[in-house]
């Protein structure tokens, strides 16, 4: 059977020449075995042939055109507001990376990060560290709700105005140990605090 | 067929949308018999099917008239087709599309009787377990006698390529078939 399905299916598909096929045709007439074994695999190929006579539902196709012309509609109606569309998100971008460009300069210019943390690590003043610090280091998810509840004023000096993008950050490391959240704030509000620091204790910040 | 067929899209690029219409009546079944053997399900032939339509809507005015109409639906379905293959095995290898939906399938199946759809599984069986170039020619030989000239046309490749590659198809569904036995 092998061997002669190789042939069998080289007929089938049309891949003899001329001269093979006449050959392959005239030992189907005189050889019993070519011809059970043709027959078999005609009867398996025909056992999977599908024709017309499956039974459907017509309804799915008499739906079908309004279904498609709701999407044609739907594909106008994008073509015409498509600029909107494109505009969007294009402006996020934009502005996106505008204050990634704007926050990497300030941070190149200014170097406040490093500055706070010289601050931080020679505080010799325990009481201002307490209470500009302690607040934010221990507790940073209630610093965050005081801040909406306007309480902040109490706990941190009033003139820091901790940015949208420092709170995200903060509330995305709620468990930030020591002095991590100054880490987690912005460089503008770094710059607040730094100041606050200097101009209250007494240490000689190069 | 073909002069009835450039008529209907001449009145349709002259504004007769009706014309559209008479199109997809004429051609949605074969379209849709496309896409199911070549999907293996309902819903994903269902929505190649709208695809290859709205395609259609909006590119007959491109036609060029230099073949006929059945050859360029021919074009778009088995494109559309061979890409939602590709789509849901990239969806697959990332986990996002779940291969059991076969209750959604059952509930949206539009063949109803029994024997139809035990013969729909059986051919479904064997043909997803081929590879989806090698199922394609098998369906277009086998189900839509197409010859391999008219093949050729639609899918620009060789008549010796395509002879090679129905070959390998039919040893490839006949092992399938002798397996299940």
């Amino acid at each position: 059977m092998k061997k002669n399905e190789e042939r069998i299916l080289k007929y089938i598909s049309d891949q003899l020449t001329p001269k093979e096929k006449i050959i392959f045709e005239e030992e189907l007439k005189k050889s019993d075995q070519l011809k059970r074994d043709y027959d078999n695999i005609k009867l398996q190929l025909d056992d999977l042939s599908i024709g017309n006579e499956l039974g459907t539902n017509e309804i799915y196709f008499s739906n079908l055109l309004p279904k498609v012309y709701q999407k044609i509609d739907q594909k106008k109606k994008f073509r015409k507001f498509g600029p909107i569309y494109y505009l969007v998100p294009t402006f996020s971008a934009v502005v996106v990376l505008f204050l990634f460009i704007f926050n990497n300069k300030t941070t190149n210019d200014t170097g406040y990060k490093d500055l706070a943390n010289e601050v931080v690590n020679n505080l010799s003043d325990q009481e201002v560290s307490d209470k500009y610090l302690t607040e934010l280091e221990t507790d940073p998810a209630n610093y965050v709700s005081n801040q909406n509840n306007d309480e902040l004023s109490v706990q941190i000096p009033s003139d820091l105005e901790v940015s949208s993008d420092s709170y995200t950050r903060l509330i995305g490391n709620p468990l930030a140990n020591e002095f991590s959240t100054l880490r987690n704030l912005s460089d503008n509000d770094l710059e607040t605090v730094y100041e606050k620091l200097n101009s209250t204790t007494s240490q000689k910040v190069q | 067929m073909q002069d009835n067929d450039f008529d209907l899209i001449k009145r349709f690029l002259s504004g007769e949308e009706v014309a559209f219409n008479l199109i997809v009546k004429k051609y949605q079944k074969k379209i849709y018999w496309h896409a199911r053997q070549m999907m293996g399900n309902h819903l994903d032939a269902d929505e190649v099917t709208q695809e290859v339509l709205v395609v259609i809507f909006n590119k007959l005015k491109n036609f060029n008239f230099n073949s006929s109409l059945y050859t360029w639906i021919y074009k778009i379905v088995t494109t559309r087709s061979l890409n939602q293959i590709r789509k849901k095995q990239i969806k697959r290898f990332f986990s996002i599309d779940d291969n059991d939906g076969d209750e959604l399938q059952d509930k949206h199946d539009i063949v109803e009787e029994l024997d139809s759809k035990e013969k729909l599984e059986k051919v479904k069986k064997v043909l997803q377990k081929i590879p989806p170039k090698q199922r394609q020619i098998f369906i277009m030989r086998n189900f839509e006698d197409l010859s391999y000239e008219e093949i050729s046309e639609i899918t620009g490749k060789s008549v010796g390529g395509l002879k090679a590659n129905y070959f390998h198809a039919l040893k490839k569904v006949l092992e399938l078939t002798n397996e299940k036995k």
